[in-house]
């Protein structure tokens, strides 16, 4: 306890000092403001801005990224109660009741309120990580490569199957996403693989590269087709019309507690992300709600709970990303793709090796999230102007930014064909609806689980049974199936509804 | 037909089905090209695993799943969305014209070049705000990452 008390304190001690305090808000509102601008979701607004922190210091690096982390989750969440254009999956659920609360003229209402959820449910998270993160890091030290591979597998399977897309196209991007990963040279044998013979590729494929492709480019092919975007009143939002009744905040409390408690669970396993936290509080709440009818016409839990789980489950899935190293889904694999470029390899060692950077961004979290509600409550008239900008301003801009910011990163050109490359792919994959989330994460993991999966079978002489032996691992690999035949279940359905279906056609045919 | 929000109508027959198909068979060409170039790394054994051994593995796999979901394609609904060129082409020019310019002629000739392209991309063209946005962002752009984080880039000339 006292131990943690001191570490905490260092902790605040380094995320207090003025340059890191700036560096936090500067994060936040940038995060903020590129991810309230319509048809910006989370993950294209943290990898556009990726590249300005590359300039920084790891740990005020860190502070920033996780400062844009945040801003970006709060302001794709404006985007979708006023808009009903969610920028992300898990803001799909915030759609449901926060968009008919706009409609009724409740929206500054409901952007006050998702502020406080998000709030909560990311303190809550974070104290359980102050608590749990070095807890799970002494017990990761003992996991040897055989564990790794079967928590990364785990990871794969289950962000790849609990997305709403089919399992089957889910599956089919995280493989291409672990080839895309191998591309470069081989750590452990030094041979060139997939580069054909170009030096640009052979430190691999640029992950900024990629992700701007996959969220920023195919983002703007997509939302240049749509036809026409609805449009915002602005003026509406003013103080006045954020003040929540008394039976508002009677409602909002208890599910906003439910919501923090399912988020933190959900995100803490790998591969769950927040799409399955808001997917979940938000049943949760229509079980437990004493009239389910309510829901979808602008309750004050439907937006309360999902929102709190959305925040407390990608605050809880920084326990794993930091302790282990293995991100549990595509923004986190992300975040470790720029820890690693700063040189920092995340992992149970982290916090013993270098006390100062985790306490330092654990503590930042928190003082994010405290800048986040400041800055948010007085701005939300300010944030939700910008949703009036129209889209031939805002392309243009986004254009730029992804150039330059992948153009940043190895200060070459080839990066910036490859990014258009992967928008042209990304846009084709959402035509088709293969979801792109899976393959990032498969391109981090990629060069990892090939290592693990190789030293764990070097160290066995081959025997593939090191990976039932080892209880853990063992614990992992049954996990990764049950996950698997969950999702094989409505495939079953759907193909027993298909045979049903045809023998009524010929029924009908008969008649 | 069941009409969908978005434009998206959801169908049943074969002609609809076959931008799906080729799709898979795409992902299915991708894996085989790569499973032909991986055959050609060191393969190894299982104790000692060879640069090809992950690559053969996950590329058979990509195949696998790509005639999978082909095959569930052809038994389920299919979506038809809507679909331009014109954003395609003209995003792609302004991307890879401002790869060609940027290192050669200059950063703002760069700017001025993909701003105006990508704008052909939806018209109505309008030239005041286009002027007034290149003129913004060319001057951000310098002020962020040239001036701001000493980026290696002049604004006009190599």
């Amino acid at each position: 306890m006292m131990e943690t008390l001191s570490n905490l304190g260092l902790g605040f001690k380094t995320a207090l000092s003025f340059g890191n305090l700036a560096f936090c808000a500067l994060g936040v509102s940038l995060g903020t403001f590129v991810g309230v601008l319509p048809g910006i979701g989370a993950l294209a607004t943290i990898s556009m801005c990726l590249p300005l922190t590359f300039y920084l210091d790891p740990i005020a690096a860190m502070i920033m990224l996780a400062g844009i982390f945040y801003g970006a989750q709060y302001g794709s969440s404006t985007a979708s109660i006023l808009l009903n254009l969610p920028g992300s999956a898990p803001a799909a659920i915030t759609c449901l009741d926060g968009y008919p609360m706009a409609q009724q003229g409740r929206a500054g209402v409901a952007l006050l309120l998702t502020t406080i959820a998000s709030f909560i449910g990311g303190s809550f998270s974070i104290i359980l990580m102050i608590g749990f993160a070095p807890i799970l890091a002494d017990v990761a030290i003992s996991f040897s490569s055989a564990e790794y591979f079967a928590i990364m597998v785990l990871a794969l399977v289950a962000a790849s199957t609990l997305s709403n897309a089919s399992v089957l196209k889910g599956i089919t991007m995280v493989a291409v996403g672990l080839l895309l990963g191998l591309v470069g040279v081989d750590i452990s044998s030094g041979a060139p693989r997939f580069t054909f013979g170009m030096i640009d590729l052979s430190d691999g494929i640029s992950l900024v590269a990629l992700a701007m492709g996959l969220f920023g480019v195919a983002e703007i092919l997509a939302n240049l087709m749509r036809d026409e975007t609805p449009v915002v009143d602005a003026k509406s939002i003013t103080f006045r019309s954020m003040i929540p009744t008394r039976e508002d905040m009677r409602r909002f409390w208890p599910a906003t507690g439910r919501g923090s408690v399912i988020g933190a669970v959900v995100g803490m396993l790998p591969g769950t992300g927040p799409t399955i936290a808001t997917f979940i509080s938000y049943a949760t709440e229509k079980k437990v709600a004493r009239d389910p009818s309510i829901f979808g016409k602008g309750a004050i839990e439907g937006i309360a709970a999902p929102e709190a789980a959305n925040n407390s489950s990608v605050q809880a899935a920084f326990i794993p990303t930091l302790t282990l190293g293995i991100p549990g889904d595509a923004i986190m694999a992300v975040m470790l793709g720029g820890m690693l470029i700063h040189g920092i390899t995340p992992g149970p060692q982290l916090i013993n090796d270098n006390p100062v950077l985790f306490w330092g961004v654990v503590a930042s979290f928190w003082i994010g999230n405290i800048l986040l509600l400041i800055l948010n409550i007085p701005l939300i008239g300010l944030w939700v102007r910008l949703l009036t900008v129209p889209y031939h301003l805002l392309y243009p801009a986004m254009l730029f930014f992804i150039v330059i910011g992948v153009y940043s990163v190895h200060n070459s050109p080839f990066d910036v064909i490859m990014t258009l490359v992967f928008g042209l792919a990304g846009f084709a994959m959402m035509k088709f609806d293969f979801p792109a989330a899976p393959l990032l994460l498969g391109f981090v993991l990629g060069p990892l689980i090939e290592e693990h999966f190789r030293r764990a079978l070097m160290l066995s002489r081959g025997e593939l049974s090191v990976f039932i032996e080892r209880p853990v691992s063992l614990g992992f690999l049954i996990a990764t199936l049950i996950v698997l035949l969950m999702a094989i279940g409505p495939v079953r359905t759907l193909f027993g509804r298909l045979i049903r279906g045809r023998r009524s056609a010929k029924n009908n045919i008969n008649e | 037909m069941v009409h969908l929000e978005n434009g998206i109508v959801m169908t049943n027959g074969l002609r609809p089905r076959l931008p799906d198909m080729i799709a898979c068979g795409g992902i299915g060409l991708f894996g085989a090209a790569a499973l032909v170039i991986a055959a050609g790394y060191d393969f190894g054994s299982l104790r000692r695993m060879g640069p090809g051994f992950f690559p053969v593995v996950t590329s058979m796999f990509i195949i696998v799943l790509a005639a999978a979901t082909a095959l569930e394609t052809w038994r389920g609904p299919v979506a038809i969305r809507a679909f331009k060129w014109r954003p395609i082409i003209f995003i792609s020019l302004a991307i890879l014209v401002w790869t060609q310019l940027v290192e050669r002629v200059g950063f703002a000739p760069a700017m001025a070049a993909m701003i105006f392209i990508s704008s052909l991309s939806k018209p109505p063209f309008r030239p005041i705000s286009l002027a007034l946005m290149t003129v913004f962002l060319t001057c951000a752009g310098w002020a962020i990452f040239i001036w701001g984080l000493g980026m290696p880039l002049t604004m006009f000339g190599r």
